[in-house]
């Protein structure tokens, strides 16, 4: 265990140096190992680890009857907050139950058929932008399982006893609404596909026009067909965006198309999911721990989290009494002030500090924690300016603002002092490099904190005095 | 492959000097800008126009300061090359260096440049030793041996020295003349290295890295569906124009090496040969570095953050001037105009410098090639 996480750590360290090959080698060792060998927390957990790798190498994946199954809405899977349904998603918790439910249905002469049409089908090579086996062998289950679930949601719907039984086996009541996702997923899993192929590569940033006009012209032809409920195909659509409010006057503009959920328009099923999104989105924010974060991840949540009130806002989403979007910005104004600003002014000063004798052999020591303390002092600076643009979002412009001017103050008034040392010759022991080195450590600082304007003045009072340095 | 020639074409530098080496600035608006020499042999600073129309700005470099609100490595980068008032490839990189060693672009590019500039110091021994063993090896047919260590002692230099007076009695010439000529030749072509060297020179790995930069962005746009596609294709038939182009140019850099004799005899004419087809190389790379890193920072990011990338590449692209190339086909075909890119995010009218756009072309000026 310790040897194979030992291992995992140096694979992480030269994960961009291991060739193309053996990361497919190890991917596929690592999948088929999986509950064999591994338990499933290391298999995931050495997944993770080469996980930055296999988006850009693009290995084939192990693939097995129930990562076909999952293909249609794997975008739609989520890990939850807690055990509520998200309209317009699936908790990653209901895979295992379902799948294990969906296996035990279906016929097993069916299951082994496809299982070894699945061994004898040929991976696709490294760096493939996907895998042919899976709409090919996908056709026949998605249609055989979304039939066999729909005879039980069906008998479901009409029976209370039925329903309550099948809600026990499966565990809860949200793994069964989930499961009645997957199977309206798995009923239009073959629009799906064609759409995919337009949406690709995921995340989708900006939407391209033919982009926009495939959603239009494939959500017009899945609603002509009357196949499915067309709503999850905004699920889906939303689902692979990275910013899904773009995709808002698209539905707008699909008017009064069928969603499949009455009383309910495409663009209102896309605000719905959006809202479902933003609310987990904050609730997470409430679970997060300012004392494990770095300054610069609690700024990202902070600009996230004000960009998106703001899309909400514009679109109308964020009327009426929002407790859980108060809640988070509560949070992050407290974090932002544990985590961000506080002891601020120590890294600052840890940064501008001056060893005064370095002992003999311990100049590569002392280098390193020099470098260390500037990395970080910058760090922190950088996460309150992003902090500082949208600080107003959280309520916590005046803490910021405070801040910088004190972290300013302080910066100026060392570089002050800097500068009168240095003219009264304190420096001249160490030189005019070292003397230089020491200037532009402040110069830097200063001009991250309060800009190019003060440090300007630091740097051209300071040349000056060392310029008149004796050597 | 025919690139629409813009009406400005005309315009288009005919010469490496006038299309001028591109700087390391961390100001977004004068991100790859270049520096050259006007009719004076004073420095200007042409910069792409910032509406996105074609053309260029020129700038006296003295009034650049006055005129752009830099950052503060900025400034000390502008004076430093004010103070040298060279354009030449590696005297602009040595002034980025030495400013980069300075902090005022952060700790991280202060370490890159402390090790980039151990690393050039590695590659003129490594390259010394080479080209004196090749060298010697064909003049003295095998008699001498050297060791890398002689380099970097007087007693290892003398030792060489006192084994070169028969050698240089033949080429009419006296062993400390003869050393330091081979000295520094090896100096010359040190960014380049010598075959057979356990690690590339920077000129070489560039080189590479050119080639594997047309192939990443060939394949990258196989998979987009937007206009930055085109713009990638573009760039990357550029890409393997100057790949082959700098690859002539390497192997010509290198070809005296199997006539030292003749070189070493003939030396103030030779050196001329020398230093004009090394000049070359670096005239013809400048500016890839950049455009590398930026694309490998990219390759890791969203597709909006790649084509973001592309669209700036294609806009600091630097393509082979005219003259420089006359005789290879396709070179009509490398003309475009590529200054028509508007850069996307930048806040360009506020008139202050956004720091989180200093620290994306930061982040650049971190790595190495």
């Amino acid at each position: 265990m310790t040897d194979l996480a030992s291992e995992l750590r140096d694979i992480e360290r030269k994960l961009f140096e291991i060739p193309d090959e053996k990361v497919a080698q190890l991917t596929l060792l690592i999948e088929r190992s999986r509950a064999v060998v591994l338990s499933a927390a290391l298999a995931d957990a050495a997944l993770g680890t080469l996980r930055p790798r296999l988006a850009k190498t693009r290995p084939p994946r192990h693939l097995t009857l129930q990562r076909i199954f999952c293909h249609p809405f794997e975008d739609l899977l989520i890990l939850p907050e807690d055990g509520d349904k998200q309209f317009g998603r699936i908790s990653r918790a209901s895979l295992a139950p379902c799948w294990d439910f969906i296996l035990q249905s279906l016929d097993q002469s069916s299951v082994k058929e496809l299982e070894a049409s699945i061994r004898t089908s040929t991976a696709p090579a490294i760096g493939a932008s996907a895998d042919p086996r899976i709409p090919k062998l996908g056709a026949t289950l998605w249609g055989i399982v979304a039939r066999r679930l729909r005879e039980e949601v069906s008998q479901a719907d009409s029976d209370p006893a039925h329903r309550a039984a099948l809600v026990a086996r499966l565990g809860s009541e949200t793994v069964y609404l989930d499961l009645v996702d997957m199977m309206c997923m798995l009923e239009i899993a073959g629009a799906l596909e064609t759409l995919r192929d337009e949406l690709s590569p995921k995340p989708v940033g900006r939407l391209l026009e033919a982009q926009a006009e495939a959603i239009r012209e494939d959500y017009t032809a899945l609603c002509a067909s009357g196949a499915g409920l067309p709503g999850y195909m905004i699920a889906f659509i939303l689902s692979r965006m990275s910013d899904p409010f773009q995709a808002l006057p698209i539905f707008d503009g699909l008017g009064d198309m069928p969603t499949g959920i009455a009383g309910l328009k495409p663009g209102q099923y896309a605000r719905r999911m959006i809202a479902g999104d933003s609310k987990r989105f904050f609730k997470s924010i409430g679970r997060a721990d300012a004392g494990k974060m770095e300054a610069g991840n609690i700024a990202g949540m902070v600009d996230d989290f004000v960009v998106m009130i703001g899309r909400l806002k514009a679109d109308g989403m964020a009327d009426g009494p929002q407790p859980e979007m108060e809640a988070a910005g509560g949070k992050l104004r407290d974090m932002v002030k544990s985590g961000v600003l506080a002891g601020a002014d120590v890294k600052l000063l840890d940064a501008l500090a001056t060893p005064a004798a370095i002992e003999p052999g311990q100049e590569a020591a002392v280098k390193e924690a020099i470098f260390n303390a500037k990395v970080q002092a910058e760090d922190r600076v950088y996460a309150i300016q992003k902090v500082a643009r949208v600080a107003g979002g959280i309520g916590a412009e005046k803490d910021v603002g405070d801040t910088l001017k004190q972290l300013g103050g302080q910066i100026e008034q060392g570089g002050s002092t800097l500068v009168a040392d240095i003219r009264a010759g304190k420096l001249n022991g160490i030189g005019k490099d070292a003397a230089k080195q020491q200037l532009y450590g402040a110069v830097r600082m200063l001009e991250l904190v309060s800009g190019a304007a003060a440090a300007g003045k630091l740097m051209k009072d300071g040349l000056a005095a060392i310029e008149k340095m004796p050597g | 492959m025919n690139f629409p020639r813009g009406s400005a074409s005309q315009f288009q530098p005919a010469k490496f000097e006038e299309r001028g080496t591109a700087v390391a600035f961390t100001t977004p608006a004068l991100s790859q800008a270049r520096v050259r020499v006007d009719s004076r042999d004073n420095l200007e600073l042409t910069v792409s126009a910032f509406s996105g129309v074609k053309g260029n700005y020129v700038i006296r470099w003295k009034d650049v300061p006055e005129i752009f609100q830099l950052t503060m490595h900025d400034r000390a980068l502008q004076e430093e090359i004010f103070k040298k008032n060279s354009c030449l490839p590696p005297d602009v990189r040595m002034a980025t260096l030495e400013t980069a060693r300075t902090g005022l672009a952060g700790p991280e590019a202060q370490k890159s440049a402390e090790e980039a500039i151990t690393e050039e110091e590695n590659e003129v021994l490594l390259t010394r030793y080479f080209l004196f063993k090749t060298a010697l090896d064909r003049l003295s047919g095998g008699q001498m041996s050297l060791q890398v260590s002689d380099f970097t002692s007087p007693a290892g230099r003398d030792r060489i020295r006192s084994g070169l007076g028969e050698i240089a009695k033949k080429l009419g010439t006296n062993a400390n003349e003869l050393y330091d000529r081979l000295e520094r030749w090896g100096q010359f072509i040190s960014p380049l290295g010598m075959p057979g060297m356990p690690k590339e020179s920077r000129l070489r790995r560039l080189i590479s890295g050119i080639a594997s930069l047309g192939q990443s962005l060939n394949h990258w746009s196989d998979s987009d569906k937007s206009e930055a596609a085109e713009l990638a294709r573009g760039i990357a038939r550029v890409a393997y124009f100057t790949d082959d182009f700098a690859r002539d140019l390497a192997a010509a850099s290198l070809r005296p090496v199997e006539y030292a004799e003749r070189v070493l005899s003939n030396w103030e004419k030779a050196t001329e040969t020398l230093q004009r087809d090394i000049g070359r190389l670096w005239w013809t790379v400048d500016g890839w570095e950049f455009i590398l890193l930026l694309w490998k920072d990219a390759e890791d990011r969203d597709r909006d953050a790649q084509r973001a990338a592309v669209t700036e590449i294609y806009r600091v692209l630097p393509i082979i001037p005219d003259k420089e190339a006359a005789n290879r086909p396709n070179l009509a075909a490398m003309q475009e105009n590529t200054r028509m890119q508007v850069r996307a995010l930048e806040g360009w009218n506020s008139g202050s410098l956004d720091i989180e756009m200093v620290r994306r072309v930061e982040n650049v000026k971190r790595k190495r090639i």
